[in-house]
């Protein structure tokens, strides 16, 4: 096997009667950025949570992936009865809030720190989301359609964001979109379309 | 928009408080006209002669006494339950073994009626902590299984999220359980409020302890006041809701305290 390399062999995952993932072999680079794309139901989000082990593939084997693995999920799943400062510090209990300001100000959320998250806007919450996941201790960090929300602009600002702060990590994202591919400047892998 | 909104709800807020007091006048109405038709004070006294009674009640002495009496073996026996019934849907959430074995305690519980566990207690203990039992074992169930339910109903993907980020059972129970059991522990408490109030009253007027509000209206029988016996019953439902409006006034502060954790 390739050292620096995260390999996935003939993976295989079906729910029920419904084959999702079909003998899947692809490989990412170890501590890059990149892109996962596909049609809806190719199966990427069923592979992040295979990967994440959320879910057991049926069969296939999974080599490389270096832990602990953090995950953005298509779903913000912030506590929205509690401040955004709290949503990041549960996650990542080391961050100072001086840290943690830094980070939201990159996002233009530096007067949030202290409001409860039910009171943000979709896409406040999206990047906080993101900052959560990026300030969590990770070797490997998955980030399923990370920009979903965002406007042109912010979603540039989100990418810039990322890649100053990847720091290294492995980065599988999960997109619809190839132009966040081009953003970061990651290679693309692409899941076969569902039959 | 919004400011228009705000007129409407208060609007209907008074329009809400002018019918239940309109209910309530033609209720007082049919009342008096009962006990005048019926014009046996024994059996029903008017409201106005009960209302009279009752601000008799302040000027007797006595009753500040009383009050305390029964509040606070209530009040000890809720406390009580409220905590015990936390914790154990807590262990219960934790492990399925504790459940089980929990099972048949809180089904006996819950089956039994107060009446036997009043005189069940009555062999065990004294009268004077009556009510103090009877009101834990009325709220132990209510707290149990609406904390345990609470529990159960957790959002799943918000568990995945956890399980990812690696959070402790501690930080679990701050961000994720206790605002999920927010609510179901809230109704539980206004359900549990109420028996706690009516099943301690009643095992107090069962058990006769001395100084206590039950003990007040089990003489009223005997001495057959049915004005003494409403005017007590009065006195009853003014402290336990006002009891229930602070509990619960109490229980929200907490909550919103903790949000800002």
């Amino acid at each position: 096997m390739e050292e620096n390399k995260i390999k996935i062999t003939d993976l295989s995952k079906a729910f029920g009667e419904k084959q999702v993932l079909s003998h899947l072999s692809l490989s990412f680079e170890k501590g890059k950025i990149s892109c996962l794309m596909g049609a809806s139901g190719s199966g990427k989000t069923t592979l992040l949570r295979i990967l994440l082990g959320l879910e057991e593939a049926d069969g296939g084997t999974l080599e490389g992936i270096e832990k602990p693995i953090v995950c953005l999920f298509q779903e913000d799943r912030l506590f929205e009865d509690f401040s955004v400062l709290t949503n990041i510090r549960a996650a990542s209990p080391k961050a100072s809030p001086q840290e943690i300001l830094l980070h939201l100000t990159e996002l233009e959320l530096g007067e949030e720190l202290k409001r409860p998250v039910r009171k943000l806007s979709g896409g406040m919450k999206r990047r906080v989301a993101l900052i959560r996941a990026v300030l969590a201790p990770s070797e490997t960090l998955l980030l399923d359609e990370p920009f979903k929300g965002l406007d042109e602009e912010m979603a540039k600002k989100a990418a810039d964001y990322l890649l100053r702060h990847q720091n290294g990590r492995t980065v599988l994202l999960v997109t619809h979109e190839k132009k966040d591919a081009e953003r970061l400047g990651a290679k693309t892998l692409y899941l076969p379309s569902p039959a | 928009m919004l400011k228009n909104i705000k007129v409407l709800r208060t609007e209907s807020k008074l329009f809400r408080l002018f019918e239940n007091l309109l209910a309530l006048a033609l209720a007082l109405l049919v009342w008096q006209l009962a006990a005048l038709k019926i014009n046996e004070p024994i059996i029903l006294p008017t409201p106005l002669r009960v209302i009279e009674r009752f601000l008799q009640l302040f000027s007797e002495g006595g009753l500040p006494e009383r009050i305390l009496f029964s509040l606070t073996r209530i009040a000890q026996g809720f406390f009580g339950g409220l905590c015990v019934g936390l914790l154990l849907a807590v262990l219960s959430s934790a492990s399925h073994t504790v459940e089980v074995l929990l099972r048949p305690y809180l089904f006996t519980i819950k089956s039994i009626p107060v009446a036997s566990f009043v005189v069940l207690a009555l062999f065990w203990f004294t009268a004077g902590p009556i009510a103090r039992v009877i009101s834990f074992l009325m709220v132990l169930p209510i707290v149990y299984t609406n904390v345990l339910e609470g529990i159960k109903a957790a959002d799943p993907a918000m568990l995945e999220m956890a399980e990812v980020y690696r959070m402790n059972f501690r930080r679990r129970l701050v961000y994720l359980y206790v605002p999920t059991v927010k609510t179901p522990l809230l109704s539980a408490c206004r359900i549990a409020l109420g028996l706690a109030w009516k099943a301690g009253i009643a095992a107090e007027i069962i058990g006769i302890p001395d100084g206590s509000l039950g003990e007040r209206l089990y003489l009223s029988k005997i001495w057959v006041e049915t004005d003494t016996l409403l005017a007590y019953t009065l006195v009853i439902i003014a402290v336990s809701l006002l009891f229930e409006k602070l509990v619960l006034l109490f229980m929200r502060l907490l909550f919103r305290l903790w949000e800002k954790l």
